[in-house]
């Protein structure tokens, strides 16, 4: 079996995991009545929509073999940038969150310059920026807390109903014709193909993902962060299997030696990994501002970086990088956040939830490990 | 011969082999091989790359274990069975292999009793531990400060704490690998005085070298093997280099050429190629002038100096020459990727390029096939398909990957070049040696290249994936395309190539063409010294 299958399979179990886990908090007395209900699972998409956002970033980062330890501190960072616009520059909402995109990009160009030119270790780099980003928050804000303007809650409000409803539908639409059409196209040129069963599999599964949104998004419309979301994820997947430089990224970790002889440039091709994620790192920062109205530069984004990345690896990424999924983060990053919303719901105690959620993640990464050792032997 | 007698007469030896014979899957590396070494003297062991050297040192020093293969090692007359490295050292058994294994950030002294560091009250007593350093570096002459880092020393000095360290291990033979490789001249003489001295009092020591000029300089003896086999072991006094080259390539090479003729015979150049007026019409593809190439590292010598040559479209060129000679660094400095000062021109169809990267290289038409396939070749957790396209991904698709694109002209290509393999989105490890080859060839052939440099193309390559790679090279050559060959295998050279450049010490030694290229032609310009004329000494083989 190789790399991609087993990380489809994965995939399929994350996904196999999560309705499980729905299906109890929907049997269980004390939640069946909240938790399948329309306003707590968009609550629970919102909620992850911004782990979501970075995990696409980290999953690329970490299949480079690297880490990004500042997200939190960059988020707020990034927050902070927009607020003041708003605030200190009068500037309107779209400049504002422009500029905190910009910002994190250049965050992100910062460390991976480091990263990349002197082979300094992105733990250190990052760990420096989770220093450093946090403390220039505070800096730039005086540490003080900072607000948005109303304009600016375009990110955290809900698309309009009809166009939410459109997008879902030729989304999935869109989907169904590629898998098609490249089907098509494969058969002609003597490609292989997926099995029928795989491409039933995908389909349904596409149809189910719509269907469901449609179901708790068609009557109040799609929440922003969670469209921002997707189309991070429907970014990150196109980046990594269809672009050349998706390709460098798994050939620079793969062999980096290979690699540079081949033509590929090793540095840039880092560099860009790490301004992707600061770029993803600012619309997160953005969401963050944008939900509650404004930044608390000393507390927003605060140990983000952790459920990033226990997101990213609880869905398959191996932190010894070469192997990542994408989809697999975000559903490890909804497989976390329902977990949180049911032990919530169940009256766990916080302190309780901490430990449960630490030997989950340890559970989770035991069974991978696991389980590609049967396989290696 | 009873037991008894032949423990008497192995008692005259510091160490005798008897019928050593190693066998590897497909391959015997040693074929009954029986050396002794007497007390007090420097044998050579001399022979090409794969005659089996490396196997014999291996067995000697442990590394393969009494059982992995037949045949009988006696010291001073005692039966040795070493089980691992440390028998037989405890033995008295010490090699110093090519590559330094000296830990570069722990001081001459920490190196020297690394393992065996003198303790007083459970801990490490530092001060013995600098005194016995001391008395162990004056056995060997050096005088250098115990306590200095092994980083801050010169490569002739780490290379003389090597040998401390083996001598330091109540070693009552040596076996040198090859150790005068990072050596300027001037450091060869010291170690030669130091290993003189060494043998007067006692020391047995064995001597491995490709440069013959050395082996007649310092040993007593010379063995040379060839094909796994002992072809004669002969005094140093009684033969000359000449006589030693033949022995080291066999004299028969009319007969392995008609057999490569026989087996395969599209392997053979194309007749075309002896015209001489056809191949003056074909364009120059590569001109090199005076190419130099300076490196302000420790060798003592800078790896490429003064070299020009040319390759034209559809020529085979061969790069002769034993290690460390210039190849790799000069199909390196092609490739954009010379480290150190280049001066001289290399011009391509023409042009003066200046190569600063493999990027550069590759737009200008150059390939390379690098020797380590594995390390530098391949992506290896990466499909077939993936590596194919890695280096032409640009041409083929654009920006965007198009999956489909990609894999109907990943498959042509493999297709083309009769790659097994189990399917095309298969990790490129799980493909044998040959196929891996065939893999990183197709990767080049996809970015349409006019010159195509080849570093040993066929090491790890079994037999018959050879013949097909053979095959390859001469189909694309024919078709127009240039290629710069370097290789260690002299049948290889002498199958393949049209003319052949001989470098020696980052110099071109000399240039041979059809049809007077022959293995012992190429060995006596790799070696150097003596350049009588071939024919003289032919009637002593």
């Amino acid at each position: 079996m190789n790399k991609t299958r087993r990380l489809q399979l994965h995939s399929w179990a994350m996904a196999g995991v999560l309705l499980g886990l729905w299906a109890i908090l929907a049997i269980l007395p004390k939640t069946r009545s909240v938790f399948l209900t329309e306003y707590n699972l968009v609550s629970l998409t919102v909620h992850m929509s911004y782990i979501a956002v970075i995990a696409v970033g980290m999953t690329l980062v970490i299949i480079i073999r690297g880490i990004d330890l500042s997200v939190g501190a960059g988020a707020a960072l990034c927050g902070v940038v927009a607020a003041m616009l708003q605030m200190d520059y009068n500037q309107p909402a779209w400049v504002a969150i422009a500029a905190a995109v910009a910002a994190g990009a250049a965050l992100g160009y910062w460390q991976g310059w480091w990263i990349s030119k002197f082979n300094i270790p992105a733990f250190v780099v990052t760990l420096a920026g989770f220093n450093a980003f946090r403390g220039l928050a505070l800096v730039l804000s005086n540490a003080r807390g900072m607000s948005v303007k109303e304009d600016f809650d375009v990110v955290a409000d809900n698309l309009p109903r009809s166009f939410s409803i459109a997008v879902i539908i030729l989304g999935t639409l869109a989907y169904l014709g590629w898998l098609l059409h490249d089907t098509r196209r494969r058969k002609q040129a003597g490609a292989a193909v997926l099995s029928a069963v795989a491409m039933t599999a995908d389909a349904v599964a596409a149809l189910a993902v719509g269907g469901f949104m449609l179901s708790i998004y068609s009557s109040h419309g799609m929440p922003m962060p969670v469209f921002l979301a997707m189309a991070a994820v429907g970014i990150g997947i196109f980046l990594t299997h269809k672009t050349r430089f998706g390709r460098h990224v798994y050939a620079i970790v793969g062999n980096p030696e290979a690699a540079r002889l081949s033509g590929i440039n090793v540095e840039r091709t880092t560099i860009w990994v790490y301004v992707f994620i600061g770029i993803l790192t600012g619309i997160a920062g953005v969401i963050l501002a944008g939900r509650v109205g404004g930044v608390t530069p000393g507390n927003t984004g605060n140990l983000l970086e952790l459920d990033v990345i226990a997101a990213v690896v609880i869905g398959g990424t191996s932190l010894s990088g070469g192997r990542g999924s994408i989809l697999g983060a975000v559903l490890g990053a909804m497989v976390f956040a329902t977990l949180s919303k049911g032990m919530n719901l169940l009256e766990v105690n916080s302190n309780w939830q901490l430990i449960l959620k630490g030997l989950i993640l340890m559970g989770a990464v035991l069974i991978d490990v696991l389980s590609k050792r049967k396989q290696t032997t | 011969m009873t037991e008894l007698a032949k423990a008497a007469r192995a008692a005259e030896s510091v160490l005798r082999m008897t019928g050593l014979r190693k066998e590897f899957p497909g391959v015997v590396a040693l074929d009954g091989v029986s050396i002794d070494v007497r007390p007090g003297e420097i044998l050579g062991l001399v022979g090409e790359n794969g005659a089996g050297k490396s196997t014999l040192i291996k067995i000697l020093g442990g590394v393969y274990p009494a059982g992995s293969f037949t045949g009988d090692i006696f010291l001073a007359g005692e039966r040795q069975r070493f089980s691992g490295a440390a028998d037989a050292i405890t033995a008295g058994v010490s090699i110093v292999h090519q590559e330094l294994s000296l830990v570069p950030d722990m001081s001459v002294a920490e190196n020297l009793c690394l393992g065996s560091e003198p303790r007083r009250f459970g801990l490490v007593d530092a001060v013995q531990m600098v005194a016995q350093a001391r008395h162990q570096l004056d056995k060997v002459g050096a005088n250098f400060d115990p306590e200095a880092r092994v980083a801050s020393l010169g490569i002739s000095e780490q290379q003389l704490v090597e040998i401390a360290r083996a001598l330091g291990n109540d070693a009552s033979l040596v076996v040198l690998d090859e150790p005068t490789a990072a050596l300027s001249d001037a450091e060869v003489h010291r170690l030669f005085d130091i290993l003189g001295d060494l043998r007067a009092s006692g020391t047995s020591f064995i001597f491995v070298s490709h440069h013959l000029d050395e082996v007649f300089t310092l040993c007593d003896r010379i063995a040379v093997l060839r094909d796994g086999q002992l072809i004669d072991c002969v005094e140093t006094k009684d033969t000359d280099q000449a006589h030693i080259v033949e022995l080291m390539t066999g004299a028969e090479l009319a007969h392995l050429d008609l057999a490569g003729k026989a087996t395969d015979p599209a392997a053979q150049p194309s007749p075309s190629m002896a015209g001489k007026g056809d191949e003056t019409l074909r364009p120059t593809v590569l001109q090199i002038e005076h190419l130099h190439l300076h490196t302000p590292r420790w060798r003592g010598r800078d790896p490429l100096r003064d070299i020009s040559l040319h390759v034209r479209a559809g020529e085979i060129v061969a790069l002769a020459g034993a290690m460390g000679s210039g190849r790799t660094a000069l199909l390196s400095t092609l490739f954009g990727q010379g480290r150190g000062k280049i001066a001289g021109r290399i011009n391509l169809d023409g042009e003066l390029v200046e190569l600063s990267g493999p990027a550069d290289a590759i737009a200008s038409g150059v390939a390379l096939v690098p020797e380590d396939r594995k390390g530098r070749g391949l992506v290896l957790g990466m499909s077939v398909t993936h590596n194919l396209t890695l280096a032409a991904l640009r041409d083929i698709t654009g920006r965007f990957v198009d999956g489909v694109d990609e894999e109907t002209r990943a498959s042509e290509t493999a297709a083309r070049l009769c790659v097994s393999a189990p399917s095309m989105d298969a990790a490129v490890a799980t493909l044998s040696g040959g196929n891996q080859q065939k893999v990183v060839i197709g990767k080049w052939l996809l970015t349409q290249p006019k010159l195509l440099l080849l570093d040993e193309p066929t090491r790890g390559v079994d037999v018959g994936a050879k013949a097909e790679i053979y095959r390859l090279i001469r189909g694309l050559v024919d078709d127009g395309l240039a290629v710069l060959l370097a290789s260690s295998d002299l049948p290889e050279i002498v199958r393949l190539a049209d003319r052949v450049v001989v470098l020696r010490d980052g110099r071109v030694a000399g240039e041979l063409a059809r049809p007077h290229v022959s293995e012992r032609a190429i060995m006596q310009l790799a070696v150097g010294g003596t350049t009588s004329p071939m024919s003289s000494k032919g009637g002593k083989a």
